[in-house]
């Protein structure tokens, strides 16, 4: 016998099936983060440090410009999984809490858009000034 | 009486703030931060990279007083979420749930933290 009321399927209540893929998809870039954090910071140390033959070459550099595009995505998805959870936990006004969810969604996809777009337009306009 | 308004025991108020409990909430904190910091960057170098006056924006918040104190504590932020992240794993795997373990690695964590900021920011200045 099922402890699942009519009522209650109908009204679609009960888990979302969606935990584990969240919690293990965390994990996941969060793995990727490690690498990628520290390969930030020493970028930026250098960058910070050198002149600007050193920042034109990093930014030439395809390599630089793929692990920066990577950086930015999992970033903003691990950032964004980590929303999700901060914003279930204390918002209770439904349409505050839906509202919020995907306007937090929306705000990453439209930054990383941005990350994208700036790093290979800088990238492009460098190897284009060096040929 | 409605959700909003019933009356509850008191919890944050009477518990004594212990390693775990504040370690926690501030690998949180330190999350959220790091999300609007690493958004509000993002585009800071995308006006930098595309205008004159992003560039100019740029530098000028990079030799600022409060840019730059503000850029210390997200970076603090940045390797305390790091290395508790890094913590977190460990747990995830299995590893460190005894208490003596999870004092002693909490520790480290916030030391090393302040280490790591403190150590990149002098070699940058």
């Amino acid at each position: 016998m099922e402890l699942r009321s009519e009522i209650s399927k109908a009204r679609g209540l009960g888990s979302a099936k969606d935990g584990t893929h969240h919690w293990i998809m965390q994990r996941v870039s969060a793995i990727a983060l490690i690498p990628l954090a520290i390969w930030f910071v020493l970028s930026v140390m250098k960058i910070a440090r050198t002149d600007s033959d050193y920042l034109y070459n990093f930014v030439a550099s395809p390599l630089q410009a793929v692990v920066a595009i990577l950086f930015v995505l999992a970033t903003l998805y691990h950032g964004t999984l980590g929303m999700k959870v901060v914003i279930e936990d204390y918002v209770h006004c439904k349409c505050m809490k839906y509202g919020l969810l995907i306007f937090i969604n929306f705000l990453s996809i439209f930054t990383a858009v941005g990350g994208i777009m700036s790093v290979i337009s800088l990238h492009l306009s460098l190897i284009v000034a060096g040929v | 009486m409605s959700l909003e308004n019933r009356p509850l025991s008191p919890h944050i108020s009477i518990y004594k703030p212990q390693i775990t409990s504040v370690l926690s909430i501030s690998h949180r904190i330190t999350g959220v931060v790091l999300y609007f910091g690493i958004v509000f960057l993002i585009w800071t170098l995308f006006a930098a990279v595309y205008t004159q006056k992003g560039e100019d924006l740029l530098f000028m918040i990079l030799g600022s007083y409060p840019g730059i104190i503000i850029l210390f504590a997200w970076s603090f932020c940045l390797f305390y979420h790091l290395l508790n992240g890094i913590r977190h794993l460990f747990w995830d795997i299995g590893k460190g749930y005894e208490l003596a373990i999870v004092t002693k690695s909490g520790i480290a964590v916030v030391i090393g933290a302040v280490l790591l900021t403190i150590g990149c920011w002098i070699l940058v200045i």
